[in-house]
């Protein structure tokens, strides 16, 4: 993507036909018995930006402030030439939601994905993560760290 | 659960383009492979990618555990920072103190008039909110922001606090408790278990999942 001659941004745009909202099982059976007949009810090809090992990393030269509705822009276009109706952010961590208010403005939702876990390694031997993991825990704590959102 | 299929010329492109980003790990008994795993190094992190397990031997031999105990061990050894683990069977994770690091996703309908429209459906059809680990976890984590509201309001001393059982709250299942089960070579664990299955039944009783 370039703006008044200067590069922007280097950023990869994935086609992809995928059957919407795998996850719930009605709907998943439903689409399956309808694929049986030779109709793809409820697949869809999707346009997918973003960052496809989900560590938030855009591949901009410019700030995500600057970027999101600039590959928002080109990404819609990218979907609009080959006929694609879904577009699509994928797996940008929910610290960098400010970044992506743009988005909101633009009429995008914002679904929560699956989360990867981390775990931080300040450890000097794996014994002392297993005595970590034994240790009592607050519940306040405990529930603020199994939090999807 | 769908399972992706890795052929020979996957892994052996994956060793030839990023040899310094890609670590395979093996674990044989007796000469045969029983456990594989790929896992990718960039910027003091290892990703943990893809595991595969011989199911003839995994669930008695408690192989997740010692692939997960493994790859650990090596990226301390090796000053890694972070370990990041792809998601989902998230209970054993957090059982390890694994935190989770949630993602967005955001989407768009291109059709103006159809977008309002999507915007208000896809918020019921999110995926988190029909998988039944994520739901599980959801379902554990009202429960204790209730449990820890109540706890303030009450005047009663009694009420755990901070205790066990709100690690072993994450306990649901027959399944967990087996994973409970990890041996490390000492009793940490096996008393881990004992105390969980016992704590739960009072956290059960008191929170009444």
């Amino acid at each position: 993507m370039k703006m008044i001659g200067r590069l922007h941004c280097n950023h990869s745009f994935l086609p992809v036909k995928t059957l919407l909202f795998p996850q719930v099982r009605g709907l998943h059976d439903l689409s399956r018995n309808c694929a049986r007949t030779g109709h793809t009810f409820l697949k869809s090809r999707v346009a997918l930006a973003g960052c496809l090992v989900g560590d938030g990393k855009m591949g901009t030269m410019e700030s995500d402030e600057t970027a999101a509705p600039l590959v928002a822009e080109a990404v819609e276009k990218y979907a609009g030439s080959i006929g694609i109706r879904l577009v699509g952010f994928k797996d940008f961590p929910a610290r960098t939601r400010s970044a992506f208010s743009s988005l909101y403005q633009a009429g995008y939702s914002r679904v929560t994905g699956f989360p990867p876990l981390i775990l931080d390694l300040n450890f000097a031997s794996f014994e002392e993560v297993r005595d970590e993991a034994t240790k009592p825990c607050d519940s306040e704590e405990f529930a603020s760290k199994i939090s999807f959102r | 659960m769908k399972f992706e299929k890795l052929t020979k010329e996957y892994l052996a492109k994956l060793g030839q383009l990023m040899p310094e980003r890609v670590r395979f790990f093996i674990w044989r008994l007796d000469r045969r492979i029983i456990a594989f795993s790929i896992c990718m190094v960039h910027d003091g992190t290892i990703y943990d990618e893809y595991l595969g397990l011989d199911y003839s031997v995994a669930l008695d031999l408690h192989l997740y555990f010692y692939t997960l105990r493994d790859i650990l061990r090596w990226a301390i050894n090796h000053r890694l920072t972070f370990y990041c683990s792809s998601p989902l069977n998230y209970d054993p994770k957090l059982h390890l103190g694994c935190d989770l690091a949630p993602l967005d996703l955001y989407v768009r309908h291109t059709q103006p008039l159809l977008n309002p429209i999507f915007s208000r459906v896809v918020k019921f059809l999110e995926p988190t909110r029909h998988d039944s680990d994520a739901a599980e976890i959801r379902q554990r984590r009202r429960t204790l922001r209730m449990t820890t509201q109540l706890a303030r309001t009450s005047s009663d001393t009694r009420t755990p606090n901070r205790s066990l059982p709100f690690r072993a709250a994450m306990c649901s299942s027959l399944s967990t408790l087996a994973m409970c089960q990890w041996d490390f070579g000492n009793a940490v664990f096996r008393l881990l278990e004992r105390f969980s299955i016992l704590r739960l039944d009072r956290a059960d009783d008191e929170v009444r999942f």
